[in-house]
């Protein structure tokens, strides 16, 4: 809504112009991210964790090594991640399946941070068709060659929660948008409202690999917040509400997931 | 000792004689000579008591009441000739006052009657915006606008670039009562705030009170803008017009009964989109508003006055027939002025407002709509009695009965689950006030009062209570049914202390209370921002604010100073929480957050009011924060709003009969702003880390526009003129907005990208009347 809006500015005015400034921003100590996702597909599932650098520092976040970092669910199963590469952990036993509870617990330097994600049961996505837009990835356009967006179909069941978060790759690179949707305005009916992506456009003829994920409360908290924050001048900027608990930023998702591939026509 | 008893019997007998002298009151209105309109604020004096005087009140009504006599009176008001007249007070006498316009010449001035009410009134932290200057200070896309003139006060600060909201000591946008014609105006911008809802053709009067106005007044913390519009010519037929770029005005206003009835119809309107018509890419696209101003009043007798005031506004955005959106306000006023007496004037109201905004999106061949709403029926009823020369009262009482509707979603999906029925806030705010403004001594002036408001909420609907954003339990009302009342007592005093003639020390303490809230996530106007009233877990906002002034009129008050310092505390400031969701909610009360905030501050103001050059000085040194529960981990933070310092410089100058020039130059320190200190990778993308909430600062901002008006020859009763002006006139690149992104090249680096608006943006208006 407020991209159309500022989109919107800029039509107005065709004079707005930017540069890039020199900002001379505070450091801070390094906190630790965490990242990882357990789904109902196969084994295996990584956790990856890292540290922040300061703003002026190249992008070359420093993996953590040697953390003990296990893997819980409320069945009983209990599995310590063994670590495959400096800071990316992996299972070997533990398979996701759906309605069940996963806990992650990662130690380090007698830090430790813990994460809870439910894995919902999987809402199967039935049909992805695609639509003409009149929304680019700038804004509103009206040009012949008009961008696509899709709108999955998939059948909300009635009476409990539900969030979901899509994931499109559009001939092979991945739209970085944050993507997700609650039933607060659907519950228990069919889908039909489209994926608008301002981060990335499709044409027709293009291949788009659409993956639909079935996220907690939390995780979907932890995503919203991340639209939310991001790619928006408009709003004061904040860390993501993040669903690890002891002061690390990312978030850890156990989700049930449906995939489809289809050609834009 | 014999002396003494002599002397003391010859002051009790002249006492005495003064008493048993009998009184009389002077009373009516003050208007334009050519239109008939009444004058608002117009002074009145008696020359010979010396400091007694009224003013016509907002329908040029004035009432005086003076031992009998012989005396000379005086009436004047900024930018018309002044009005001498003898009168011989043996009786009650009604006298009304007609003004002819032209500019009053210093010399004329004789010095028994300074200019010098600044300095006398009890008021502080208040200022008169005069039309004229209105209409020859340069603006974007040279739109005359009142809220764009305000910015340029000390005070006052503006929401951003070009843009018309406005932040008032430290205040938040919605900290401010926006009354044009008592109604209030809920969301006063277009165009995402480039313009604003005020026609500069149909407002007649605007007056700013900056947090210490009169107990009259109530229902926002940060300030009052009063607006009233113009009531149309009752004498003759007249079509007043303006031409620009990107918009166009017209007005037409005469007597419907001469000198008895008038009426005025203002229209408004911008054609920016035609423009998006001619390019490939966005010849799809509405982007407009449109606005009508509409007042009539009728004189049933020399004591009942009618008036009905109307305005209705619209923008429109619309994307194909894909997305749509469109917000506006609706505002209706009918007003009864009864003269109860020469010495008692009635006003009854009542007033309507309206603010909605809408959100059509068409997909997949469904159509769904967002809309919230916020509707206010109200009734006031205010007396103003003019006992003597020492008092004027204002008393009355208001009730406003608000309903208020969250944002709420629907389609056209046969299915009754997708709708979302959040029922709609029903509540009635009342207000009882008492105000005196009182002449205690050649020195001394009392401006003192009592505002007693109440907010109570009704049902039909259920309020949720919410600890920490948790659910604890529920409220059901039943259609009709009280739930919860809030009372607040807000005390009101102003009083300032003649050094001399020439300067005042000030001092004012008072107490507002707020009980509605604009809830908004936004950096700046938005449409979408949705009013919401106190509930079980808002409660209303509280400010306090003292302030002391010093005001001292310089050259034969050919310049008038003030120098002025508050101090505000703030109670039950509301915030949504960080990733707060503010669409699909099923109730927003879950995602907000409540806090204190403090405001301080100095301002500087320096005016030259009379003469060929005209204009003012104002520079404001301020502080403003808040501390919410929730955010910044519970410290205090500057608000955004926070500048130290902010210097506005307006000059106007009469070059011939036929040319005006204007300039005007703005300085400030940046907003307050969050940037990160650090960064970390989530898959494959770049976050930032935020470690505190706005404390980072833009760059300074600065910017000169000048500005040009040619008034041609009349012609007959045709008269027409053109306006020139040139914004950001050294075309400074002024951030909007600063982003920060990986480099393109390098993308293990990351920069910071700096947003400008408008540089160097002329324009040019043609305004005719005849």
């Amino acid at each position: 809504m407020k991209n159309i809006l500022f989109a919107l500015i800029s039509i107005l005015t065709a004079t707005n112009c930017t540069k890039v400034i020199d900002i001379d921003l505070n450091s801070t100590d390094p906190q630790y991210v965490i990242e990882g996702e357990i789904t109902n597909e196969g084994r295996p599932y990584q956790i990856k964790i890292t540290k922040t650098v300061n703003f002026s520092e190249s992008n070359n976040f420093p993996a953590v090594s040697n953390a003990v970092v296990l893997l819980s669910d409320d069945a009983g199963n209990i599995e310590t991640l063994r670590e495959v590469m400096p800071g990316l952990y992996e299972t070997k036993t533990m398979q996701g399946t759906p309605g069940r509870t996963y806990t992650l617990s990662v130690q380090h330097n007698g830090k430790t941070f813990t994460s809870v994600s439910r894995m919902p049961y999987l809402v199967p996505l039935i049909n992805v068709t695609t639509e003409e837009s009149i929304f680019g990835s700038d804004g509103p356009i009206s040009t012949s060659n008009k961008p696509y967006f899709a709108i999955p179909l998939f059948i909300d069941p009635a009476g409990v929660k539900n969030y979901y978060r899509f994931l499109q790759t559009i001939n092979g690179v991945p739209d970085p948008a944050f993507l997700v949707r609650n039933d607060n305005f659907a519950d228990g009916r069919p889908s039909v409202e489209p994926v608008i992506s301002f981060d990335s456009e499709m044409y027709k003829g293009d291949t788009l690999d659409f993956q639909m994920q079935c996220i907690d409360a939390g995780v979907y908290g932890y995503f919203y917040s991340t639209a939310a924050s991001t790619g928006n001048s408009e709003t004061t900027p904040s860390n993501p509400v993040s669903n690890i608990v002891g002061g690390a930023l990312g978030y850890f998702s156990a989700c049930s997931l449906s995939k489809m591939k289809i050609v834009v026509q | 000792m014999y002396k003494k008893q002599l002397l003391t019997f010859l002051m009790a007998f002249a006492t005495f004689g003064a008493f048993a002298q009998a009184k009389f009151t002077l009373s009516g209105s003050i208007k334009d000579k050519s239109s008939g309109e009444e004058l608002i604020g117009a002074s009145i004096q008696i020359l010979e008591l010396p400091g007694v005087g009224a003013k016509s009140n907002e329908y040029g009504f004035y009432s005086l009441t003076l031992p009998a006599g012989t005396y000379h009176i005086k009436s004047a008001y900024v930018g018309y000739q002044s009005f001498l007249e003898t009168i011989i007070l043996q009786k009650d006498l009604k006298m009304d006052i007609l003004l002819g316009p032209g500019i009053e010449m210093a010399e004329v001035v004789i010095q028994a009657y300074k200019q010098n009410e600044n300095v006398t009134r009890a008021q502080m932290g208040v200022t008169k915006i005069e039309m004229k200057d209105v209409r020859t200070i340069p603006m974007l896309f040279g739109e005359r606008d009142v809220l764009k003139t305000i910015q340029l006060l000390p005070g006052v600060k503006s929401a951003g670039e070009g843009n018309s909201g406005f932040y008032v000591r430290g205040g938040a946008s919605d900290q401010n009562l926006i009354l044009l014609d008592e109604a209030p105006v809920y969301n006063a911008s277009h165009l995402l705030g480039f313009f604003s809802t005020f026609n500069g053709d149909a407002i007649k009067d605007a007056t700013l009170y900056k947090g210490n106005s009169p107990a009259q007044y109530g229902g926002r913390l940060a300030s009052v803008l009063d607006l009233k519009m113009n009531e149309g010519n009752d004498k003759s037929y007249h079509v007043n017009g303006g031409i620009g770029l990107i918009s166009s005005r017209l007005s037409v206003e005469g007597p419907i009964q001469k000198e008895k009835s008038s009426f005025l119809i203002a229209a408004r309107r911008t054609y920016a989109d035609v423009f998006l018509k001619l390019t490939d890419k966005f010849n799809n696209n509405a982007l407009y508003f449109y606005d009508f101003n509409v007042k009539m009043n009728y004189r049933l007798s020399e004591k009942d006055r009618l008036f009905l005031s109307g305005y209705f506004g619209r923008d429109v955005l619309g994307f194909g027939d894909q997305f749509g959106i469109d917000w506006g306000n609706k505002t209706g006023t009918l007003r009864w002025n009864h003269l109860m007496n020469n010495k008692l004037f009635s006003n009854t109201s009542l007033i309507f407002s309206d603010y909605n905004y809408n959100i059509d999106f068409n997909a997949s061949g469904n159509k769904f709509n967002l809309r919230s709403e916020i509707k206010d029926w109200n009734l006031k009823e205010e007396f103003q009695w003019f006992p003597n020369t020492r008092n004027s009262w204002r008393f009355g009482f208001n009730i406003i009965d608000h309903t208020i509707t969250p944002t709420r979603f629907s389609s056209d999906i046969a299915d009754a689950l997708t709708d979302q029925n959040k029922s709609s806030q029903k509540a009635l705010e009342n207000a009882l006030y008492v105000n005196n403004a009182f002449y205690a001594s050649s020195r001394l002036n009392i401006d003192y009062g009592l505002r007693v408001s109440g907010y109570s909420i009704f049902g039909e609907g259920t309020y949720n209570i919410y600890d920490k954003g948790a659910l604890t339990e529920n409220v059901k009302l039943k259609a009709g049914e009280l739930g919860k009342t809030f009372l607040n007592l807000e005390p009101r005093l102003s009083l300032s202390y003649k050094i001399n003639t020439v300067s005042s020390l000030k001092a004012a303490f008072a107490r507002n209370t707020q009980n509605l809230h604009l809830l908004s996530n936004s950096t700046s106007n938005n449409p979408t921002d949705q009013w919401i009233g106190n509930s079980y877990n808002i409660k209303p906002e509280i400010a306090d604010q003292i302030s002391l002034g010093y005001f001292r009129n310089l050259l034969d008050n050919k310049f008038e100073c003030s120098f002025e310092t508050y101090y505000k505390p703030m109670q039950n400031q509301v915030d949504y929480k960080n990733g707060a969701d503010i669409v699909s909610a099923p109730d927003v009360e879950s995602e907000l957050l409540y806090g204190i905030g403090r405001a301080y501050g100095a301002e500087l103001y320096i005016k030259k009011n009379t003469g060929r050059f005209t204009g003012w000085l104002s520079y404001t040194l301020s502080h403003t924060e808040r501390k919410i529960d929730g955010i910044n981990n519970g410290n205090w933070y500057n608000a955004k709003q926070n500048i130290t310092h902010d210097l506005s410089i307006v000059g106007m100058y009469q070059l011939t009969p036929k040319w005006t020039i204007s300039a005007n130059w703005v300085y400030n320190t940046g907003n307050s702003v969050t940037f990160p200190s650090g960064k970390y990778q989530v898959g494959d993308n770049t976050f930032y880390v935020y470690t505190e909430r706005n404390g980072y600062r833009m760059p300074a901002y600065h910017r000169m526009d000048i500005g040009a008006t040619y008034e041609s020859k009349r012609s007959g009763r045709y008269q027409s003129s053109w306006n020139f002006s040139l914004y950001n006139a050294y075309g400074h690149q002024n951030a909007y907005s600063i982003t920060f992104r990986d480099n393109e090249n390098e993308p293990d680096k990351t920069e910071a990208v700096q947003t400008s608006l408008f540089t160097l943006i002329p324009s040019v208006t043609y305004n005719f009347n005849f």
